[in-house]
């Protein structure tokens, strides 16, 4: 039977469609078959996309984690095709819409090299498929993957040019005030930092803007794993991560000031650079799920105290 | 018994045309022609004299130090760069530095002088919009202060796409998706004056001098290219 078709028919209709014999699924043959032409042009939109996306975005260190980000959304995807596919067959008609709207920002975002509208149809394109497929109900199920292909879009360059600048200055001056305090001669400029006899460029990769955006998403991923039963769980969470992410980067640059004040210049430049972005990245990682745990525990008892 | 009559599936098959309705129209759209082709060798070295008005190349003065590194950067974003410094009769010292991109793409595009300055450990203020008049007609620019330490530095610049002036991001974007459904690829030039003065009304007056002399003696080509104008 066709998983493609109008269910929105009147109930009389419906009774006597069951009595018809069903129409065979496939009357084109083979290669023709209409589902497999659709997955076919599905695959002759995305094979270019990834392909440019592998050449040139996602192999600057900025954009490092769209593979994985990729990953995780077919993954997502993955866990509920059992779901999906128990869900009734229902075309809503917004989904022409979608995958029209598809085809026109592909193709302007592909030929004009807007790599944020060229990612982004794709989210059209699964969505307006899903409504044309299994209605509205789909859409509610798979929520959280279309939400997470967000994360899959290269912010707009002005708008990171403009986070990044101010970030940047934050996160020195946050360094630079607690290392004042703890009594190392320390002194800022901008975003130069001297300390002895060493400067310090706080560079663009060290605003932390990359490390907000991965952390966020796996922020978002750990909640809609994990499923805290109670909604101020998950607000606590997701409003903690960007504080979490900031404090992260902030340590990770006092690290290099003190390895560089310690060590050298070249200690703070070379393989422990790389370890120290990563080793925050993980602490932050178990911050949040400390904070994920504390919760989970205080969650425990609010239900008996509104009893008493 | 009914019969049933196999029916074409037309559904999937419209949902197939429509979904591969994108890769054709990306494909039809594509620009393929880059409009730097079409311009007579761009050399900005041969563009730019020696002498500029009264303003005379410094013996030197086009040999700027740039760290390795940072040139390799450079030659991944530009196509040619130029930087000199050019000197008046009393003495008065201009910075000038250009960029020339061949392609204005989302990932080989000029960038704000503001963004280099301020990743470099300068402080921005006083960010303004102003108009040169050229003798050729009036060019819209960007004016910024930028600080370091002692090192104070009023900068004049302007960006280019094709042959038009735009000096914001979004203007720039634009005119690359204008030019781009018309089937050209257009390029783009960064031009920058500086000078290190504390007096940031004598520098921008100074440097308007400068981009008056510059105007003058351009070729028509080079003209076009560096200020979209006309002579």
């Amino acid at each position: 039977m066709s998983t493609l078709r109008d269910t929105s028919e009147t109930p009389h209709k419906a009774s006597l469609m069951d009595r018809i014999p069903v129409t065979p699924q496939f009357a084109l043959p083979g290669l023709f078959n209409g589902r497999r032409l659709a997955v076919l042009a599905f695959t002759s939109a995305l094979l270019p996309t990834l392909y440019t996306l592998m050449n040139t975005l996602w192999a600057t260190p900025d954009q490092e984690h769209g593979p994985i980000i990729l990953l995780l959304v077919l993954w997502l995807f993955w866990r509920k095709r059992g779901a999906l596919a128990a869900l009734p067959d229902r075309t809503v008609g917004l989904g022409w819409v979608a995958v029209a709207g598809f085809a026109l920002c592909y193709g302007l975002g592909r030929s004009q090299g807007i790599y944020f509208l060229e990612t982004g149809s794709f989210i059209l394109l699964v969505a307006g498929w899903l409504l044309l497929e299994k209605g509205w109900a789909s859409l509610r199920l798979m929520w959280f993957p279309l939400f997470f292909m967000l994360y899959l879009l290269p912010l707009p360059g002005p708008v990171v040019d403009a986070i990044t600048s101010g970030l940047k200055e934050s996160v020195s001056h946050v360094a630079e005030a607690v290392l004042y305090w703890a009594g190392y001669p320390i002194a800022r400029n901008g975003v130069v930092l001297n300390i002895g006899q060493y400067q310090l460029l706080v560079a663009d990769a060290c605003s932390g803007l990359n490390s907000m955006f991965s952390l966020s998403a796996l922020g978002f991923l750990f909640v809609h794993i994990t499923q805290p039963p109670h909604w101020w769980q998950r607000v606590i969470i997701i409003l903690a991560l960007l504080p979490i992410a900031f404090v992260a980067n902030v340590v990770r640059v006092m690290a290099l000031v003190l390895l560089t004040y310690y060590r050298g210049d070249a200690a703070g430049q070379g393989f422990m650079h790389t370890a120290a972005g990563l080793t925050v990245f993980v602490v932050a990682l178990v911050l949040v799920g400390i904070l994920g745990e504390i919760l989970m525990r205080l969650g425990r008892h609010s239900p008996k105290r509104s009893l008493q | 018994m009914t019969l049933a009559l196999p029916t074409l599936q037309w559904r999937p098959v419209v949902l197939a045309v429509l979904i591969a309705a994108g890769p054709v129209l990306a494909f039809t759209f594509t620009p393929h022609h880059l409009m730097a082709d079409s311009r007579q060798n761009v050399d900005l070295e041969s563009a730019l004299p020696k002498r500029i008005g009264e303003w005379q190349l410094t013996p030197g003065g086009d040999k700027a130090v740039i760290s390795p590194d940072v040139q390799a950067v450079l030659d991944k974003f530009y196509s040619q760069t130029l930087s000199r410094i050019y000197v008046n009769p009393q003495g008065y010292a201009l910075m000038l530095s250009i960029a020339y991109g061949k392609q204005q793409t989302d990932s080989l595009r000029l960038h704000n002088p503001e963004v280099c300055y301020s990743a470099q450990g300068f402080a921005l203020s006083d960010r303004a919009n102003a108009t040169v008049l050229n003798p050729s007609g009036p060019l819209p620019v960007k004016r910024v202060l930028a600080q370091a330490g002692p090192r104070i530095e009023p900068i004049t610049y302007w960006i280019t796409v094709g042959d038009i002036v735009a000096n914001e991001t979004t203007h720039r974007k634009w005119l690359q998706i204008e030019y781009g459904l018309q089937g050209q690829i257009p390029d783009g030039v960064l031009v920058r004056v500086s000078s290190i003065d504390a007096d940031s009304g004598r520098a921008y007056a100074m440097q308007d001098s400068f981009i008056h002399a510059m105007n003058q003696s351009l070729t028509p080509d080079a003209l076009r290219m560096m200020m979209g104008q006309r002579s």
